[in-house]
């Protein structure tokens, strides 16, 4: 975990296509010193239960499959029954939704948890590339166009939400 | 006036691995009609598998399960390394058991905490368990971390792990990085002697079934990648023989195929409790030790209880583990040469649910002509059914809800790879 604060960012992603938006918001964020949250990547949703003791904020963000165009962004905050119809880009292991309401059970979410998603296309083809100390404009050409696009006012609109809540 | 018929209707909701249902008609006490209703799309992959290369099938079987994919990997290689006339190094087969040993203990964790455990202490699902039982909820997370910390490490990854090769691993791990889920493994260890003491002093339903039992046996091991099929009926099969004593067939109302005894066409039981009942002798000291303190008389045929047998099986896998991580040392030697060649191979390993039997047959340019996969869960769907029957005279008197209920909570006693969440299916009763 890096950065300071009980703010917490925490972007789930994979190596692969529009999947690794989370990852890449979290990595922009962390490298251009926007915020001062701790900031982590999660490969499952189930991660997060690990890093939640004395967060107060928990700002979540994923590629998520809405129904709506690629490239809109989404924000929900807990509890909220809106994240029903979203898919989370994970299929596997316990989805976000899952784990926030267990965290919530187990008493460990914070009392202020936002949700961001950015809406991906369900059949972009996955570009698989190898090398993860590629520089980000090299990965960034594994992401769709709408979603490259979308990715500068997406990261801005976090940093905004990080800074200013 | 005569008895009314009753139709019990459970219905799925959609799951990553597939859809089950679940239809019961009786009349009176009489059950005149069950199916376990799968609706699971056929997965084609024994198609899909012909004309790839060998080297590729590790990582396409995988995709079958993102809950345990190591089974499909393990069946695979063993498979293919048969065909190919490979043998590997007693340490690569050491680290075999130990990739093993994290997907046992992920897909264990699980299944006994969040999925299994709310059924014995009237909670409708993991979530509402958790409110009341955070100590136990949270180990129950942290144990499955830790196996999917070593699937991680060994693998490559947790879910669909890409490192399992023919002939060994692509890549061995460093020392450190073993030597860093010690502390881990020895809490582990500790943790899930609680859970299974916990799980044990749940209370059960009186209900058992004379089960043919069927799993793997070594001669000096607690079977996971290697052994001869055995049963409680006597049954000592080398795997390449599995076809000929297990019969799939197809039936209306699921898309998986059920399997069968050949020679009685009886049902038969594989999973943990099969593992325990027919190889309590080979478990771990710990688990040993827990089984004198538990009082369980195994074989045991009361299928709630299959969540002790899948204690007794966590416990054997944080020490298997612990064993073989605090003697590893990196050898030169990650995967065996070899030449391609035409033949064919048969394995059977034993997946978190049970057997689960593979055979190829490769032609000489290393390219797949046929495949053959039969997963525990198909295997068990018959036992499923046949042990409804018994049950829902016993429960009938019961509204239909509860008798739904009853009927689901008998199910998931399985852990069939149709149930990603604790209580997945929405239940609706049809009065005829």
């Amino acid at each position: 975990m890096s950065g300071r604060g009980s703010h917490l960012l925490v972007g789930i992603g994979s190596p692969f296509g529009d999947d690794r938006l989370g990852w890449l918001v979290v990595g922009q964020i962390e490298r251009r010193g926007l915020s001062s949250a701790h900031t982590r990547c999660a490969r499952a949703p189930a991660d997060l239960l690990d890093w939640l003791e004395g967060v107060d904020r928990l700002v979540v963000c994923d590629a998520c499959l809405d129904g709506g165009p690629a490239g809109s962004c989404r924000r929900f905050d807990w509890p909220t029954t809106s994240l029903d119809d979203v898919a989370f880009c994970g299929t596997h292991d316990m989805s976000l939704v899952a784990t926030l309401a267990l965290a919530e059970q187990l008493g460990l979410l914070p009392k202020q948890t936002t949700i961001w998603g950015l809406s991906v296309e369900r059949n972009f083809p996955v570009v698989v590339s190898i090398g993860d100390n590629r520089g980000d404009s090299a990965i960034e050409r594994d992401l769709s166009p709408a979603v490259r696009s979308a990715l500068a006012p997406f990261v801005a609109v976090i940093e905004r939400d990080l800074n200013h809540a | 006036m005569a008895d009314e018929a009753r139709t019990i209707r459970v219905e799925a909701l959609t799951r990553v691995e597939g859809e089950g249902g679940l239809y019961v008609r009786l009349r009176g006490r009489d059950v005149e009609e069950v199916r376990l209703e799968i609706y699971e799309p056929p997965r084609l992959f024994e198609a899909l598998l012909r004309g790839r290369s060998m080297e590729d099938v590790a990582d396409i079987v995988a995709r079958i399960c993102g809950i345990c994919p190591i089974a499909y990997q393990m069946s695979a290689v063993h498979a293919i390394e048969r065909a190919l006339g490979i043998a590997v190094p007693p340490e690569i087969r050491t680290l075999r058991r130990l990739l093993y040993c994290g997907e046992w203990i992920e897909s264990h964790a699980l299944h006994v905490h969040l999925l299994h455990a709310p059924d014995f202490l009237g909670y409708d699902s993991g979530l509402s368990l958790a409110r009341d039982h955070r100590e136990e909820v949270q180990r129950g997370l942290r144990l499955k971390k830790h196996g999917n910390a070593l699937l991680e490490v060994l693998g490559g990854r947790a879910i669909h792990p890409i490192n399992v090769a023919v002939g060994g691993f692509y890549r061995l791990p460093r020392r450190e990085e073993i030597a860093a889920l010690i502390p881990d493994f020895e809490w582990g260890l500790d943790a899930a002697v609680a859970t299974t003491r916990w799980v044990a002093g749940f209370e059960f339903p009186e209900f058992s079934r004379d089960y043919d039992l069927v799993s793997l046996v070594h001669s000096d091991e607690y079977p996971m990648n290697e052994g001869y099929i055995a049963s409680t009926d006597g049954l000592n099969l080398d795997v390449a023989q599995f076809e000929q004593e297990f019969q799939e067939q197809q039936v209306p109302h699921s898309t998986a195929l059920h399997a069968v005894r050949a020679g009685t066409s009886r049902p038969y039981l594989v999973g943990p409790l099969a593992r325990v009942g027919l190889n309590f002798d080979k478990l771990s000291p710990t688990a040993r030790r827990l089984i004198d303190e538990l009082s369980i008389d195994w074989p045991c045929g009361n299928p709630y209880q299959s969540i002790i047998a899948r204690g007794l099986e966590l416990v054997h896998a944080f020490e298997e583990a612990l064993t073989i991580l605090r003697a590893y040392r990196q050898t030169s030697t990650c995967r065996v040469k070899f030449q391609h060649r035409a033949g064919t191979g048969h394995a059977a390993t034993e997946a978190p649910r049970g057997l689960l039997y593979h055979r190829y047959e490769i032609d000489d340019a290393g390219l797949v002509v046929s495949a053959k996969i039969v997963p525990p869960t198909s295997q068990n769907q018959r036992q499923i059914e046949d042990d409804l029957r018994s049950l829902v005279p016993v429960v009938e008197a019961a509204d239909d809800q509860r008798l739904a209920e009853q009927c689901e909570r008998l199910v998931r006693s399985y852990d069939p790879c149709i149930s990603c969440s604790t209580h997945f299916l929405k239940v609706k009763v049809d009065r005829v």
